[in-house]
């Protein structure tokens, strides 16, 4: 009814705003709208987030085995070093004490050997033989 | 067939089954996810009431009492530093030793398999301790057995011994590292270096004089350790390094001091003396070359002989010098002009002062026509007293204290005497002439050397000294610095009393102290010495100077109470003469190639 009543009305033209456009018939207006976004797949994203957290952790991970492996051979180098410091300290006593004055001259005695008198200088500038006693023979 | 049975609507059974089959109704399952909702936050709640508990309330207690189990704190040893002599030889080094500890608590409670058999408690780890320490295992048994947190195992044990104990891997053994000083020359100049006490300190001698420098800073190390005793990489870790002692070189030249040791060594036993002394020093540098007694300790073993302990007698040692002071008085008579090496005197073999004091010479003699250098080389009295009366008392004195009298000269050493040496108004009517020849004061064996080679100076005293240098941890060696210097006579007075001193060894009483190529100058002395228990004695010296023509060195060598002879020229000039010469040698030091041109002697 409401329709037939419009139609009727329709040749009078009242100036005053309406809703519906003057020129066009009674017909919904057509819009373009824009197709509905794709969805797209969130998986690389994912991938690469797990990546990243996989790679920090195993980085993680092996700068740690590093470090306690670094701490072992520190260990043991000291170890070694300790070591071959107390060879080096053994070693150089034993040196130290055969090199003693005493047990010099011991060694000497026991090898039939004789305190050297004193020593003969030869004097370049006359060719003289100075100091020890009988020198030079 | 056709049912007729139980005939049943579908269309009724349906919903009623759906209403039975469909389980529980919504009321209930709503109280069902209530409660399991309830349940789920309740055990939140205790989780996260234990969570904050945990962390927020004892968090840091727990977090310490964590860290406490895995730290450990490691003592850092200082190292000591060496004492070497003026060539680099060791004198004194040290090594690294272990003193083993137990902690008896942890030592109760341990037990091991080993070779299938189980040891438990301090009676297992005493079995298995024993071989290794080489000890009674019943008393390693009493020692590990209590319950004590603490208790010493053994003492300064070889490296190889502790690592061998730690391989046992006995819960509640550990050891310390510690230093033990080693003495590589046995007892080579002992009395000088002196030794360290249980603690690594230096106890006496040169070890003790320097000790601040030797001793260096200990430090610690606290960290996370792992379980197999590494350290905990990225874990806590606190270390105050150690700061390792400074080491010392010294003026000593261990062949030098070894000769001189043996030479007086034995001439002690030759001549049946209770002790002696050679003191040799660098006349230029005042560097002490060799400081030799007839008894030295072994620092290796100080407890061997507490006879011992008394340190060098060269400095601690008082004695009259007898004749060798006469160098003193002449060198005063001829700065002051009273007497030149011509002058000549009539000197007889008693002589009575203006006082009434009467002086004798050693030998009786008739009437001698003698110069100074006569009086001198013949080692008169009488002749001394002459020329030195002219002498005011108070120069007498001055010249005796600016020749070192009476004071300590400084050197390195502990337990260094001054001597006595009384103020000239102290002096009474005989001390105030014999002072003029070496008594009525008192002397050690370096002051005595140090005139001779002040005299052979120039008259330029320096300062006896035993530290050449140090060298630092890095290795850098900085040399001492140089000794302090003073002109006590002039050039030319120090001359004329060294040639004067050279007729004493050329035509003297010192002739024994000849050293074949070289000139040597010098002078004898004998005095009257009151041994500790008051009876008399004699000390019988001779100090003298080699090469005369460019002095190198001034030797001294004192024998207290001499049974062979009381003669300095017979018992003391011979090792003088071995024992200089062998320095010469030693030191390199060219043979002299000059004639001696000597001042008359007679007139």
């Amino acid at each position: 009814m409401s329709a037939e009543q419009a139609a009727a009305r329709a040749p009078r033209v009242h100036p005053r705003p309406s809703a519906a456009p003057s020129a066009a018939p009674a017909r919904p207006r057509l819009r373009l709208v824009r197709p509905p976004a794709q969805a797209r797949t969130h998986v690389p994203f994912v991938v690469t987030c797990m990546a990243i957290l996989a790679a920090a952790l195993l980085a993680a991970l092996l700068l740690n085995t590093q470090l306690a492996a670094g701490a072992y051979a520190t260990r043991t180098m000291d170890l070694r070093l300790a070591e071959l410091a107390r060879t080096e300290q053994s070693l150089s006593a034993e040196l130290d004490a055969n090199k003693a004055p005493a047990h010099l001259a011991e060694q000497a005695t026991a090898l039939g050997m004789q305190p050297a008198g004193s020593t003969a200088w030869l004097r370049l500038a006359d060719g003289t033989v100075q100091g020890a006693t009988g020198a030079g023979q | 067939m056709p049912g007729t049975s139980a005939p049943r609507v579908p269309t009724q059974r349906g919903p009623r089954r759906a209403a039975v089959a469909g389980g529980p109704s919504i009321t209930l399952l709503n109280r069902r996810r209530t409660v399991l909702v309830v349940a789920v936050a309740l055990l939140l709640t205790v989780f996260s009431g234990r969570l904050v508990w945990l962390q927020g309330v004892q968090g840091q207690a727990v977090a310490a009492e964590a860290l406490q189990s895995r730290l450990t704190t490691a003592q850092l040893v200082a190292a000591r530093g060496q004492i070497t002599d003026a060539e680099g030889e060791v004198l004194a080094t040290s090594v690294d030793r272990y003193d083993i500890e137990a902690n008896q608590q942890l030592i109760r409670t341990w037990s091991a398999k080993v070779d299938g058999t189980t040891y438990t408690g301090a009676a297992g780890a005493a079995q298995l301790l024993a071989p290794v320490l080489d000890a009674n295992a019943a008393e390693l048994g009493a020692t590990l057995d209590g319950d004590r947190g603490f208790v010493y195992v053994a003492k300064n044990v070889l490296p190889e011994v502790w690592q061998a104990v730690a391989e046992l891997r006995i819960n509640g053994i550990t050891a310390s590292q510690v230093a033990d000083r080693v003495y590589p020359n046995g007892n080579l100049a002992g009395n000088l270096l002196g030794w360290v006490d249980a603690e690594g300190s230096g106890a006496t001698g040169v070890e003790a004089v320097l000790d601040d420098e030797l001793a260096g800073t200990p430090g610690s190390t606290t960290y996370e350790r792992g379980r197999g005793g590494q350290q905990i990489p990225g874990g806590y870790q606190e270390s105050t390094p150690a700061v390792d002692g400074r080491s010392v070189q010294l003026t000593i030249n261990s062949d030098i001091q070894w000769k001189a040791q043996q030479a007086i060594e034995q001439q002690v036993a030759a001549t049946g003396s209770d002790s002696g002394t050679i003191v040799m020093t660098s006349v230029t540098t005042g560097e002490v070359l060799a400081m030799a007694e007839s008894r030295t300790v072994d620092p290796n073993d100080p407890g061997a002989d507490s006879a011992l302990w008394g340190g060098s007698s060269a400095v601690s040692d008082v004695f009259e010098p007898g004749s060798t002071a006469k160098i003193i008085t002449m060198a005063a008579a001829v700065e002051t002009g009273l007497v030149d090496p011509y002058s000549q005197f009539e000197v007889p073999y008693q002589y009575t002062t203006p006082n009434n004091q009467t002086f004798k010479d050693s030998h009786e003699h008739a009437g001698l026509r003698l110069t100074t250098t006569g009086i001198l080389a013949e080692s008169s009295n009488t002749g001394t007293v002459m020329i030195g009366q002219n002498i005011p008392e108070q120069v007498r004195h001055d010249y005796l204290a600016k020749f070192g009298f009476g004071q300590k000269t400084g050197i390195e050493l502990p337990a260094e005497q001054s001597g006595r040496l009384w103020d000239a108004d102290d002096w009474d009517g005989r001390t105030k002439y014999a002072v003029l020849f070496g008594q009525g004061l008192s002397v050690t064996a370096l002051q005595a050397t140090d005139v001779f080679a002040t005299i052979a100076n120039g008259g330029v005293r320096v300062t006896p000294h035993l530290v050449k240098g140090w060298t630092e941890p890095d290795g850098t060696y900085t040399p001492a610095q140089p000794a302090e210097t003073t002109q006590v006579v002039s050039p030319e007075t120090a001359q004329t009393v060294l040639t004067m001193m050279e007729s004493a060894v050329d035509e003297g009483t010192g002739s024994a102290a000849a050293i074949p190529g070289y000139r040597v100058a010098g002078k004898t002395g004998t005095a009257q010495a009151w041994a500790a228990d008051g009876t008399q004695g004699i000390t019988a010296s001779f100090i003298g100077v080699a090469p005369a023509d460019d002095p190198a060195i001034a030797v001294s060598v004192v024998l207290h109470n001499p049974r062979t002879s009381e003669w300095g020229g017979t018992v003391a000039a011979p090792v003088f003469s071995e024992v200089a010469g062998y320095a010469l040698t030693e030191l390199g030091v060219a043979p002299s190639g000059t004639q001696p041109e000597l001042f008359p002697t007679t007139w």
